[in-house]
């Protein structure tokens, strides 16, 4: 066991000089080599000097090389080996970890930007309506914001309501904060016919303050519904106080800043579960100009 | 004020909806007792009277006519689910599982 450290250490220090003393070293190595017979017991092979040159078995070491080995030097070297196997693991291992997390980071991104898909989005676009309050609102509104728009009829049994509770659940969340509301959440009926501004304002109340009602003419709700592929059948001439009931498709959609479209929320999510999907979304969404950065400067 | 007073409500509140709703559970779960499906059944007013005129009153007939149509909708639902499971399909929305198929082709 000794004998094989020592040689293994002889065989290491041996390079520190053969690079050092690289020019001079063939033609010395060969005298000494001359001079001294060759040793194989381990007693020699510790490094004592003999005339200030150390014995050494010559089958195990390069030719030439331990010419400079000092006393006691053999110990550092196995040090030093350890050492920059160490540095060279750590080193080795951090580069890999960035490449890794840079891989992933961009297969994720590849995936968002292949989801979004090329050209005019699929869900969405200009539309034209009017708030419960009275006012118009158009696909500008959208804009800076984070959007959830639902869209039902006041009429609606059980279903809609439900589904506004959750809204109002997710609400109590993002827009806690009266200085910092993450979204605007938008009500938009299927059924202009009965839906006034004044009738959404009055249901909406009872759900969540934030919600607004948007509603419009029969075309206008047709167009944004075309849309937003919301399926919808409000007869087209019901008379206000007509019996009637709406079928519509149940989605929230979660629209971003720029006004585009996100995501979409069924009515297979529970409150708690809606909220979650809805977080993720805010804290991975980026603008679409930072997209375009150069990606060293997305890492941190 | 409202335009249109002849038609009967204009919004309905949640507070209105939560005793419609209740009317409802009590209506129906007196069916399940009796083991009725329709709610239109002529046995369902001698079995059930009470809670029906309750569920008739706290709820808009738009709504007590989507109910029970729902009801009737939901029980074959069911039914055909539960013989569907018993066939041995399994829902969509359940994990797929995918046995393994031996390769044959070496």
């Amino acid at each position: 066991m000794l004998c094989r450290t020592n040689r293994q250490a002889l065989k290491l220090t041996a390079l520190q000089p053969l690079i050092r003393t690289f020019p001079r070293y063939s033609l010395r190595s060969y005298s000494n080599q001359s001079q001294e017979p060759e040793s194989s017991s381990p007693a020699d092979s510790k490094g004592e000097l003999q005339n200030g040159k150390p014995k050494k078995p010559l089958s195990r070491v390069v030719i030439g090389s331990g010419t400079r080995v000092r006393k006691g030097s053999n110990q550092l070297p196995t040090r030093t080996v350890w050492r920059s196997l160490l540095i060279m693991i750590l080193g080795g291992g951090g580069i890999a970890y960035f490449f890794q997390r840079e891989k992933k980071r961009l297969e994720v991104r590849r995936q968002e930007k292949e989801r979004q898909g090329i050209g005019k989005p699929l869900i969405g676009g200009p539309f034209k309506l009017t708030d419960m309050n009275g006012n118009t609102f158009t696909d500008k509104d959208l804009l800076n914001k984070f959007s959830i728009i639902y869209f039902g009829f006041t009429m609606c049994p059980d279903v809609c309501p439900e589904e506004l509770d959750i809204l109002a659940y997710v609400l109590n969340e993002t827009n806690k904060d009266p200085n910092n509301k993450k979204l605007q959440p938008l009500f938009v009926t299927c059924d202009p016919a009965r839906d006034t501004p004044e009738v959404l304002k009055e249901y909406l109340a009872d759900f969540h303050p934030d919600i607004l009602g948007l509603t419009g003419t029969y075309q206008q709700i047709k167009d944004i519904c075309k849309k937003y592929r919301v399926y919808f059948s409000t007869p087209p001439n019901v008379k206000p106080g007509q019996n009637y009931l709406v079928d519509h498709s149940i989605f929230f959609y979660l629209m971003d800043p720029e006004g585009k479209f996100i995501d979409v929320i069924g009515r297979n999510y529970t409150g708690p579960e809606a909220l979650e999907k809805v977080k993720e979304h805010l804290d991975a969404w980026r603008p679409s100009d930072a997209e375009d950065l150069p990606w060293y400067k997305n890492i941190f | 004020m409202w335009p249109f007073d002849s038609a009967p409500p204009k919004v309905i509140h949640t507070n209105e909806r939560q005793k419609c709703w209740e009317a409802r559970d009590g209506f129906f779960q007196c069916l399940d007792k009796n083991r009725i499906v329709s709610g239109t059944d002529p046995r369902a007013k001698s079995a059930c009277g009470e809670s029906q005129s309750k569920f008739n009153d706290n709820c808009i007939k738009m709504w007590v006519d989507y109910f029970l149509q729902k009801r009737i909708a939901d029980v074959q639902k069911a039914a055909r689910i539960q013989q569907l499971e018993q066939a041995g399909y399994k829902p969509l929305d359940s994990p797929i599982t995918v046995e393994e198929v031996p390769d044959n082709r070496q």
